[in-house]
This record gives C-alpha cells, sequence and structure tokens, in this order.
C-alpha cells in the first residue's frame, strides 16, 4: 500500500534547481534510505516530504492528497504523526535540553513535569544519559549529545512516520550502534521510515529499498540487492565509498 | 516599460509586505483565541516576552521620562515667562509627553532592544532548524512563536508608555519646583487639569497599534531568513521598517484623534 508518493518533485532555490523531476512511491511500513553525495538534494528531499520547505514543483501525496495543498490544521495533524531527525539536531537554543524534550508534551496534553519526565526517562535510560544535563542549554552540549536529544524528541512520541536526516553524523561508535538499533527497531515495528544516510554500507544493509540522488535527480530507485549488482559508476563510486 | 515593470513590481511587494503583516496578526490572534490547546505554555512565553520587553526596558525608560519631562518644564518655562503665557505650559507638555513622545520615544527604545532582538532570534531560529524541529511537532508556530511575541510587546509596549507618561510628568513636576519654586497647586492648574479622556485614549491606542506592528514587522522579516549571512540583513531592515512604519502610524492616529 502506498503511503507517500512524489510526483515530478522539484524545486529551484536562487535559480539553481536543486531537485528536478523527482518521481517515487514509498509503502506503509517501508525502510526507505536515500544515498548521495554532499549537495545532491537528500536533506532538501526530506524537508519536501515533510512540507517544510514552500513552492516545490509537482506533489507529494500523503494517504491521497498533496501535503502542499493541506489546511494548516491538516498539516499540523500530518507533522503530529511525524518524527524527524535533523541533522543539526536543532534543538531550541533557548529552552533548557528538558524544555526542549517537553514542549510536544506541554502543547499536546496537560501532563505534569514529573508525568512528562516519566515519559522521557526509557529513552534517556537507552542511551545512558545523565539528567542533570536536563537543566543545561543546546550551547553547552556536544554536537554527539544534541543529536542524541534531537533523537529522543523525535521519537517520544511513537510517531508513525520517521524521517532520520543523516542521525549518526556526529557521534561515536557506541551512540552509532544504539541508534542503528532504533532505526532497525522502527522498521521491524512497521513504521514508515525514510533514512538519508552517509554510510552506504549500513544503508545496503538495512533498507528494504534505496534511492541514489545525483544532482537533485533520483537516477535510481531499487532493493540493496540490485543496487549492489548495478554497473553505473555514479552509484558504484558511491556505495564503495 | 522597464519603469512601468518596477512600479508594478514595487507595488507588489509592498502589498504582499503589508498583507504578510496583517496576516501575521491576524491568524495569530485567531489561533490564539480559538484553540485551547497549548494556551498555558503561550501564557508563559507571553510572560517572558514582557519581562524582556517590559521589565528590562525600565531603566532606560526611567531615565529618558525623567529627562525628556525635565527638560521640557526647563525650556518652556523660561520661554514661556518671558512672554507672560506660562498657563499655556500644561497644554504644550500634555501635547509633548502624552500624546506624541511618550508612545514615539518608548516604541523607539522597544524597537532598540526588543524589534531587533526578536528579528535575530527567529531568524537564527529558521536558519538552524528550529522553527521547522517546533512544526514537525504538530505545534503550531503561529501560537507559540508569533502570538506571544506580538501580546508581550503590546502589553509591554502599553505599560511602559504608561510608566513614561508618569514619570516624564514628575520629572517635569520635581525640577519645575527646583528651577522655577513651581508649587504642586500650580502644576495641577495648568498641567494636570489640561489632561482629558481623549489625551490617555489617544496615546493608549497609539501605544497599542505600534506595539502590534513593532512586533510583527520583526518576526516577518526574521521567517525571510534561510542562511546565516541572511540574519543581520534581515534586522536590519526590521528595524529600518519598524522605525519607518512608526512614523506613518503616528501621522494615521494623530489625524484620527486630531479631526
Amino acid at each position: 500500500m502506498s503511503e507517500i508518493v512524489l510526483d515530478n518533485v522539484g524545486l529551484v532555490s536562487n535559480s539553481t534547481q536543486i531537485l528536478e523531476n523527482i518521481n517515487e512511491t514509498i509503502f506503509r511500513g517501508e525502510l526507505y534510505c536515500i544515498l548521495g553525495t554532499s549537495g545532491s538534494g537528500k536533506s532538501t528531499l526530506l524537508k519536501v516530504i515533510n512540507g517544510l520547505l514552500i513552492e516545490i514543483e509537482g506533489k507529494v501525496i500523503v494517504q491521497g492528497k498533496s501535503i502542499y495543498n493541506y489546511s494548516p490544521k491538516e498539516m499540523l495533524n500530518y507533522h503530529n504523526r511525524c518524527g524527524f531527525v535533523f541533522q543539526t539536531s536543532a534543538l531550541i537554543s533557548n529552552m533548557t535540553v528538558f524544555d526542549n524534550l517537553a514542549l510536544c508534551f506541554q502543547y499536546h496534553t496537560n501532563l505534569t513535569k514529573i508525568e512528562i519526565f516519566e515519559k522521557i526517562e526509557p529513552h534517556l535510560a537507552y542511551f545512558d544519559v545523565d539528567t542533570t544535563i536536563l537543566e543545561q542549554r543546546p550551547a553547552f552540549l556536544s554536537n554527539g549529545e544534541k543529536q542524541i536529544f534531537g533523537i529522543i524528541r523525535a521519537l517520544l512520541r511513537d510517531p508513525e512516520y520517521r524521517f532520520w536526516d543523516q542521525p549518526l553524523s556526529s557521534l561515536d561508535h557506541i551512540y552509532q550502534n544504539r541508534v542503528q538499533k532504533l532505526i532497525e527497531k522502527s522498521r521491524d515495528e512497521g513504521k514508515t521510515t525514510i533514512l538519508v544516510s552517509n554510510h552506504p554500507k549500513y544503508a545496503l544493509k538495512v533498507a528494504d529499498r534505496i534511492g541514489i540522488l545525483h544532482q537533485g535527480r533520483l537516477i535510481a530507485s531499487e532493493t540493496p540487492r540490485v543496487i549492489k549488482k548495478t554497473k553505473d559508476s555514479i552509484i558504484k563510486r558511491l556505495i564503495q565509498s | 516599460m522597464f519603469i512601468v515593470k518596477a512600479i508594478t513590481n514595487r507595488i507588489l511587494q509592498v502589498w504582499k509586505y503589508t498583507g504578510g503583516l496583517f496576516a501575521l496578526i491576524f491568524f495569530s490572534v485567531r489561533d490564539y483565541l480559538f484553540e485551547r490547546k497549548g494556551r498555558h505554555l503561550v501564557h508563559s512565553i507571553i510572560t517572558s516576552q514582557i519581562y524582556f520587553t517590559g521589565n528590562k526596558a525600565i531603566t532606560i525608560i526611567s531615565t529618558v521620562a525623567f529627562t525628556l519631562g525635565a527638560i521640557t518644564v526647563i525650556q518652556l518655562f523660561s520661554r514661556l515667562s518671558s512672554v507672560g503665557a506660562v498657563e499655556y505650559m500644561g497644554v504644550i507638555l500634555n501635547v509633548v509627553i502624552i500624546r506624541e513622545l511618550g508612545p514615539l520615544i518608548t516604541a523607539f527604545v522597544v524597537i532598540a532592544r526588543s524589534g531587533s532582538a526578536i528579528s535575530a532570534e527567529i531568524a537564527t531560529m529558521m536558519v538552524t532548524d528550529e522553527i521547522s524541529a517546533i512544526e514537525m511537532q504538530g505545534i503550531n508556530t503561529l501560537k507559540i512563536i508569533v502570538f506571544p511575541r506580538i501580546a508581550g510587546v503590546t502589553i509591554s509596549l502599553i505599560m511602559l508608555s504608561i510608566y513614561f507618561i508618569t514619570l516624564g510628568l514628575t520629572g517635569a513636576f520635581i525640577i519645575g519646583n527646583l528651577y522655577s519654586g513651581l508649587t504642586f497647586d500650580t502644576f495641577q492648574k495648568y498641567m494636570l487639569n489640561s489632561i482629558g479622556f481623549l489625551d490617555i485614549l489617544a496615546s493608549i491606542m497609539k501605544s497599542a497599534v505600534f506595539g502590534l506592528f513593532i512586533a510583527a514587522i520583526p518576526i516577518y522579516y526574521g521567517f525571510q531568513a534561510f542562511t546565516y549571512t541572511q540574519i543581520p540583513q534581515v534586522t536590519t531592515k526590521a528595524v529600518v521598517s519598524s522605525i519607518f512604519t512608526l512614523f506613518v502610524l503616528d501621522i494615521l492616529i494623530t489625524l484620527m484623534f486630531s479631526l
């Protein structure tokens, strides 16, 4: 069953074609990996799929309707079912780490601070995070710590759609393993997952399908087995890197 | 042909800008009023905004208000007494401090302190994907980013303006007393009795309208930043545009109350 359909998606910014004629269907419960060299438009495509960029070409259809035709309320409902791990972690800088994690609960529910902490605690335990760090501002954390909290924030509400934008980039190998397990768990639980990655070996290991972006164009979209056997020099170079 | 195109583009830009400002104000107020979700969070952000815009500006506002009141009364007393027109001092003080400079100078201080800060803050949040991260949690940014800032700045500006007027008049009386032996009875007779309901209403209305726009303009420009290099650019544009809008609104409201 199709979940997210990209219909001729394109994006022009400052007279530069960032994305061009992307057609793809991502199925429910699928783990879809996007690979590509730096500047190929991977992160931009992920933002386009989430309706974070305006004035795109083509359509992004989620459950039968183009998200760019959603009313503001429909868009909020869609986002409420999504978890997005940003490459830069994107923690709110003028809030403490706890407030960052608690924000969605404070907005959507009437939970007390203690109840919110109880919801956060298992995630902190998974990453062995010291709770004293929760009162710090993001500026005082390392990039890896910020990334961990960005991941926790995205998964707190057990979202239906999960979008990971290079989640492993700032992490050491211990945390990388833990995050990789979380990505695999998402797939095993049947959550629709899109992973933008700069780790081709990992993508080839876990993905149901892989899309290769090159200069804003989707040049391949196949299963890892087919991708491994490809004779295309661009793809070969990318997956051997 | 080129001129026509340039003029058309400029008109469209102004239309888009004005429409954007009114849309920010209208939709953020609407979402706050008609959506109960997250209201307690909005209230706590409004409180922080009032603290930042209002409380933190008290020192500079106190200094400016007291000094302006004092300078005005010294200048007026020496000029008016030489032509035997001291009784007009109250009317002039009323116009200068209550109707015009109170709301205007307060708004200037708020633009310099908070307008630029709001613009830079939102621009940074845009560039670092913080705004996107808030949206991706199904949180209405109009409600928790835009509305609290508009409400906080507007409430602060009204309160600061009243404070400015009070302190301006106090400064006028104290310096008038020390400089020329002005008694409280004389001050009340010529000054306080000349203040009407319409003067107070005009002053509060000016502050309220100024507040709405000098909050909405930095927010509008803040949302236009997409790269780090655009942060100082949008902040400068926000300040310049706020000052320009402030004068246009001042003229419009002054005309409205003069009719």
